[in-house]
């Protein structure tokens, strides 16, 4: 054999390069979740429902600037709490239709496991699903309630003291994430009891239209007291909104409920889910 | 890792139940490196087997150690174990490299996307094919779950059922690819309920039956015990009587019964000797054979031979 020549080593060589640690695996579980559900790198019929909703949510926000720019001058602009009054029934279609995208298809395709025998955990799992649901909701709850603060800046309606500065978007982000972080969580808990999509979709549905008429009924004829609010699921975050921006209620004639126990009643609700969701993933996997 | 730096799975006593329901029982085994077959009938407790193993359940008794650890409490284990699931289904609109990029990220890989590549290729798939998943055929979709499972370079591949549903050609290129991948110094088990699926793989064998290890070794020796077991047999001819008197005569049936005004049961415990006699005999007798139908050869029977027999 000459001095330049050698074999090539053929035989199977196991990877021994770097591999990343949880955190890594978490951020990409987050990532791609997002993606999914808005039907990014997905063929057009996944990205109807997403595209619908933002587009039935970014509309009256661009309607509410328009509106501020052509309004005479003087004239102040719809508050920012009006957003919601136009787009709950669109964020609830949204919730519906693709918070069960998050996690159904994992159960439905087996992809759960594959997930198990990963870096991921089953608590790893959840909480990387419940911060994908909040962020996706965060766009339709928090980002065009952002983009008018900063149009109404620009054109010129600027929160009034130093104090405003920090209270306004302090309240655009408190209510935008209250509202993702309890519809996304509860539609989540809802989700997580089938694998199939269209059930879920109508679980949730189904659980908001019930609880509101539930109370539309004890508090009509049946002359319920004001804190039969607090198990409505419905109306709850609404009215925890209105108490953010500091009116007596969202429309709900809930004024006489104490806003501690509108904030307490939300936070329980958010437990609730999150105690679902650790229960049914309990039993998959177990580090 | 064992001593001589194998990677093995240790299965020490263990059962598994719910509530009531004994899954397994009393499970006692060893799996090395190379090509191993879990083989059992629908509900022989394959696939609790498969999670005790994966660390997706844990044991009601007993132990599982993979490397010599717990795979319910060691982290680093996930890192050696790639599971096929049994469930036929892929998301839908994504395709082959973006679902094993994904499942490379879960597992920590520096690249996904280039391990993702070289996985796919590794089971023989275009990695440059851009189709949804949705629009693969049967055998590419168990191929790309294959890819899934060894995109972090797993040294145990565990696959539940990969075989089912294939035609004979999906089901012998994929044994072929199994092979292949246990030759790259990787510990292969895979679970099947039917013996022929796993006769190509001429491997190890556990027979799992009633959540009891019914049988390990040597896939020949475990058919060539299936062949040696009692056989009750049907046999509808012209003249039953005559057959009957010339098999009794021939010594390889145990016991005669008739059935009807034309056929006999006969039992054998020589099934290889009796299918040899059976023409010959027909033939001297000058009778006419209409059917011959084994009462006993569905595997679930097999199975519970094979289970009563090991039982004390």
């Amino acid at each position: 054999m000459s001095a330049q020549a050698q074999i090539a080593d053929r035989r199977f060589q196991h990877y021994e390069g770097k591999r990343l640690g949880v955190g890594y695996s978490f951020l990409r579980l987050v990532l791609y979740s997002i993606g999914w559900v808005l039907g990014l790198k997905r063929t057009s019929r996944y990205k109807i429902i997403p595209t619908l909703a933002l587009v039935s949510v970014y509309v009256p926000a661009a309607g509410f600037v328009i509106g501020a720019a052509l309004s005479p001058p003087g004239t102040p602009p719809p508050p920012y709490y009006a957003f919601y009054y136009f787009t709950l029934t669109a964020i609830y279609i949204f919730v519906a239709f693709t918070m069960p995208e998050l996690i159904c298809p994992d159960r439905r395709h087996g992809t759960l496991r594959m997930y198990m025998t990963s870096n991921l955990n089953p608590a790893v799992y959840v909480a990387a699903k419940v911060l994908a649901a909040w962020s996706v909701l965060a766009l339709v709850t928090v980002v065009p309630v952002i983009i008018l603060l900063v149009t109404y800046s620009l054109l010129g309606y600027d929160p009034g003291s130093v104090g405003d500065w920090f209270k306004t978007p302090a309240q655009i982000l408190g209510a935008g994430l209250e509202l993702a972080i309890f519809y996304g969580t509860i539609a989540l808990a809802i989700s997580s009891l089938t694998d199939r999509n269209s059930f879920a979709s109508a679980g949730i549905i189904l659980t908001f239209v019930l609880s509101g008429a539930a109370l539309g009924i004890l508090q009509g004829p049946l002359k319920a007291p004001a804190w039969v609010l607090l198990v409505n699921v419905n109306q709850l975050p609404a009215e925890f909104v209105a108490r953010i921006y500091q009116l007596n209620d969202f429309g709900t004639g809930a004024a006489k409920v104490p806003t501690w126990e509108v904030a307490a009643a939300a936070a329980a609700w958010v437990l609730v889910g999150l105690a679902v969701l650790a229960y049914r993933y309990r039993g998959e996997g177990g580090k | 890792m064992t001593e001589n730096g194998r990677a093995t799975i240790e299965i020490k006593n263990v059962a598994k139940w719910f509530g009531e329901v004994v899954a397994l029982s009393g499970i006692t085994a060893t799996i090395q490196t190379g090509l191993t077959s879990l083989l059992g009938p629908n509900g022989a407790g394959k696939s609790s087997m498969i999670r005790i193993i994966c660390g997706l359940t844990s044991p009601s008794q007993g132990t599982v150690r993979v490397i010599g650890q717990d795979p319910r409490t060691s982290v680093e284990i996930r890192k050696v174990i790639g599971l096929v699931p049994q469930q036929e289904r892929l998301p839908p609109g994504v395709n082959a490299v973006e679902f094993v990029s994904m499942a490379a990220a879960l597992q920590g890989m520096h690249d996904p996307q280039g391990a993702a590549r070289k996985a796919i290729e590794t089971v023989e798939l275009d990695p440059n094919d851009r189709r949804h998943l949705s629009s693969y055929s049967k055998g590419m979709r168990q191929r790309v779950k294959i890819a899934q499972a060894i995109v972090h370079d797993p040294r145990i591949l565990i696959l539940d059922e990969p075989l089912n549903g294939l035609d004979p050609r999906q089901r012998s290129r994929m044994a072929q690819l199994f092979i292949r991948l246990a030759t790259e110094d990787r510990c292969v088990l895979v679970s099947s309920h039917v013996l022929e699926e796993v006769q190509e793989l001429s491997s190890t064998v556990l027979v799992l039956a009633e959540g009891k290890l019914a049988a390990e070794g040597d896939f020949h020796a475990i058919r060539q015990l299936l062949d040696d077991r009692p056989h009750r047999i049907r046999l509808r001819c012209s003249d039953p009587l005559a057959l009957a008197s010339g098999l009794m005569g021939s010594g390889s049936v145990s016991g005669v019964q008739t059935s009807g005004d034309d056929a006999i049961v006969i039992d054998t415990s020589a099934v290889t000797q009796f299918r040899r006699r059976l023409p010959r005999l027909t033939q001297e007798l000058g009778l006419h054979l209409l059917e011959v139908a084994p009462l006993d050869d569905d595997l679930e029977s097999v199975f519970r031979y094979l289970v009563a027999r090991r039982s004390p």
